[in-house]
């Protein structure tokens, strides 16, 4: 615990001054629990700079989230998770930072694994690191069965096409090195279906990606997007489908930006 | 070999007088349309196709009994029925390509507007302590 926080001052505190750290928070709606969200970032990454993505929330988001001391851009209308956390990372990279950490508003993302999430970017170690659910001794236990089957499965269609093992494509939890930004703010990256493909585009555009173990918590407010018995089928028939679509696309090229 | 498409098959002056018609005001409904700029002409041409293409197939019935025998079709009617699922097909694709990348747009838009707004109040609010901290 006291190491953690000892690389991320070492990184991310004025002392060092190289490196500029973001975390991206894209919200809708999320006026309960954004502000103890941001509590905890504060707590755990004091040097890093804050912003809400505001969603077209129709609540008290973008207030709570300048009172908890974030900067906010606001989106004129909803526009769904992959564009808001697109422009996230389009700010972090217009506005030269060098790293930026994306985690719900939601509270299902514990920030105490941020400077995990931060210390192999840090370290030169990888470009992108996603957030597990699972950790080094196995599986957790309160992810539901049919999620896990659907992890194990995506879990062995990218293993077969990359050769990694990730374990939890689907996380949203994630750090963003300086060298893989421009993946996430060009047309490559989706912003109507970024999950499991995503994965396997950046594999393919040579970002090193890397899982590390995160805390994640059940959701307390909202709906699961993935909740009914059918629709986890259909999300695994979309999401197998996305990735055969990224396989017939020629790979993506940082020349190839606009 | 198919048998050709016999007499009975043939439209009578008055199914074509009617399909006629209905085919003209439907090029004029669509001509009014982007008169209107309630379509957008590049919209238009494959509307504006259709509608010819119906009146010719009506008035020259041998140019739609030559497309049912090149389909391998016994009676024509199968012929211009497919022809018109055909149709649909291809304006609901194109509608869907036109749809995606409005999308794309729409959502890049969005993206540069609401970092432009951040950026204005940004600076705003500087410029605004700035002439407090003059006074």
């Amino acid at each position: 615990m006291e190491s953690r926080t000892e690389t991320i001052r070492e990184a991310g505190g004025p002392d060092s001054g190289a490196v500029r750290s973001l975390v991206v928070i894209p919200a809708y709606n999320e006026e309960k629990s954004l502000g103890s969200v941001l509590t905890r970032v504060k707590e755990m990454c004091p040097h890093f700079d804050y912003l809400v993505v505001n969603d077209g929330s129709t609540d008290a988001t973008a207030t709570v989230a300048r009172n908890g001391g974030a900067h906010v851009v606001s989106l004129p209308f909803n526009s769904g998770v992959g564009c808001a956390t697109k422009a996230g990372l389009l700010y972090a990279e217009r506005n030269g930072y060098d790293l930026a950490v994306v985690l719900d508003a939601d509270g299902q993302h514990d920030p105490v694994s941020i400077p995990d999430l931060v210390r192999p970017i840090l370290e030169g170690k990888a470009d992108v690191v996603l957030g597990s659910r699972y950790g080094p001794e196995g599986q957790q236990s309160d992810v539901p069965w049919i999620r896990r089957v659907g992890h194990a499965y995506l879990t062995a269609i990218l293993q077969l096409l990359t050769g990694r093992s990730i374990c939890d494509p689907m996380s949203g939890f994630r750090a963003v090195g300086r060298r893989a930004l421009w993946f996430y703010v060009s047309d490559n990256f989706p912003d109507d279906f970024p999950d499991a493909n995503v994965v396997l585009m950046q594999h393919r555009a040579g970002i090193r990606l890397i899982e590390v173990p995160a805390v994640f918590h059940p959701r307390t407010t909202g709906l699961s997007q993935h909740r009914g018995p059918l629709r986890p089928l259909l999300y695994l028939i979309r999401a197998t489908l996305a990735i055969l679509m990224v396989l017939l696309r020629p790979k993506p090229r940082k020349e190839s930006l606009p | 070999m198919n048998p050709p498409p016999t007499d009975a098959l043939r439209l009578t002056t008055h199914q074509q007088l009617v399909v006629v018609i209905l085919s003209i005001l439907l090029l004029l409904f669509i001509v009014y349309l982007v008169r209107r700029r309630a379509i957008r002409e590049e919209y238009s041409i494959l509307w504006l196709a259709a509608g010819i293409f119906i009146v010719i197939a009506t008035v020259f019935y041998d140019v739609t009994i030559f497309i049912a025998r090149l389909f391998g079709a016994v009676a024509p009617t199968t012929a211009v029925f497919s022809l018109g699922i055909l149709f649909l097909v291809v304006l609901n694709i194109q509608m869907t390509v036109v749809l995606s990348r409005q999308t794309a747009q729409i959502n890049r838009m969005t993206r540069e507007l609401a970092l432009l707004s951040e950026r204005l109040e940004q600076v705003e609010g500087k410029q605004e302590g700035e002439i407090k901290s003059q006074k």
